[in-house]
């Protein structure tokens, strides 16, 4: 699904501003522990339960720049910028946003 | 990514964690190797306590090796990670801070062993040192600032009060001294700048350690660091106080601080070498072993 290839290079994005041989050897780290780097299997809610083992508290900062992202991303290409607002609230953490857009995106 | 996603867990490049604990097996490899270092130091020194030139020669060079250990550390880092990033900025800060306080370790040395005359207060180390504050700053203060939306809302409030009051309550007590025995502005503001700068790199080094403290990779490295700078800044601080209230006291024992302090930090950019930068070659001896 493109909307997941398109997540997985948000993601790739977000982890780079560490540095890329940081973004390696944390996509390493991902993989051995189930999370697939592959854009068609990419899973997000793996990936963020995985950052959480790793950066703690943390792994929020990349969590929250990532759905930062990727609605500025789905608003250009997917869906209205309204639409989303409607369903998203900025309370939950942001996996549960993440995942409020795709399911969206699914049922649109 | 690598072609390799299936089948590798519990197996990674920082060592295979235990049910005991969250943390690779090599962290406590660490604790255990710096832990055995100081106490063989202190054996040392121990023993050494009637020689006093011996012990002078023994403490220095100790604390430059520790220090030069740290540095050959911090360079290979800035070789792997280069200058991309976050973390390539801050490493390559955190390298300089390290390339001028190990300077300033062997110009003290110098004073100390090398010349017959006594060490001027304050010197080009001294100078040295300060300086050094700036580079270990910008990596502590950059980096904090990159995480500090996941930080525990009045955490910052708190540590920052609490260092307030403990190095406030130091800092006016030193200069009070310090004004009394010495005339000149320059020692007066050395007395205070050690232990006003280590209590502005205690506040992120201790926010950082609250961020990541749960995380299995982000814990290691800042355990170490947080640890390092706040032994330094404990020494730097009861070293300042001692020297300005007791001036003519024989200051000898503060140098184990500094000792376990470099290798702390020695201990962080080692976690942060494994941990943080992809190696191929290791990552290719995981996947054989998994594959035989």
């Amino acid at each position: 699904m493109a909307v997941i290839k398109d997540l997985q290079a948000i993601t790739t994005k977000v982890l780079s501003s560490l540095g890329e041989p940081t973004m390696q050897a944390l996509y390493w780290e991902l993989s051995t522990q189930g999370v697939s780097t592959n854009p068609e299997e990419f899973d997000i809610k793996k990936f963020d339960h995985e950052m959480k083992k790793i950066f703690g508290d943390g792994a929020n900062v990349f969590m929250e720049e990532i759905y930062a992202r990727f609605k500025e991303h789905a608003e250009k290409e997917y869906m209205d910028k309204k639409q989303i607002d409607e369903i998203i609230d900025n309370n939950l953490p942001p996996i549960d946003r993440i995942l409020k857009i795709l399911s969206l995106k699914v049922t649109n | 990514m690598f072609g390799i996603d299936k089948g590798y867990s519990g197996n990674n490049l920082g060592g295979q964690p235990t049910e005991a604990s969250r943390f690779p097996v090599f962290f406590r490899v660490i604790i255990v190797a710096i832990i055995t270092l100081v106490a063989l130091y202190a054996l040392v020194k121990a023993m050494l306590y009637e020689d006093q030139y011996s012990l002078l020669v023994f403490t220095d060079l100790s604390i430059n090796v520790a220090a030069a250990g740290a540095l050959i550390l911090a360079s290979l880092i800035v070789y792997r990670q280069k200058l991309g990033g976050l973390h390539g900025k801050t490493y390559a800060a955190f390298a300089a801070g390290l390339t001028l306080w190990f300077v300033a370790e062997l110009v003290q040395t110098y004073y100390e062993i090398g010349t017959e005359d006594e060490v001027p207060f304050p010197s080009i180390a001294d100078a040295l040192w300060l300086l050094g504050y700036g580079p270990f700053g910008y990596h502590l203060f950059v980096t904090y600032r990159f995480f500090n939306r996941s930080a525990a809302p009045h955490s910052l409030v708190l540590v920052s009060a609490l260092t307030a009051v403990i190095f406030g309550s130091i800092v006016p007590v030193t200069i009070l001294h310090s004004s009394l025995l010495y005339d000149d502005l320059q020692t007066l503001f050395v007395n205070v700048a050690y232990p006003a700068l280590d209590a502005a790199l205690i506040v992120p080094a201790i926010m950082m350690f609250s961020i990541l403290r749960k995380g299995r990779f982000g814990a290691v490295p800042w355990v170490l660091l947080s640890a390092s700078i706040l032994i330094i800044a404990a020494a730097d601080s009861a070293f300042g106080y001692i020297s300005a209230t007791s001036p003519d006291s024989e200051i000898w024992g503060f140098s184990i601080f500094y000792f376990t302090g470099y290798l702390c930090m020695a201990g962080a950019l080692y976690c942060h070498n494994r941990l943080f930068i992809f190696n191929m070659a290791r990552a290719m001896k995981v996947w054989q072993r998994q594959n035989r």
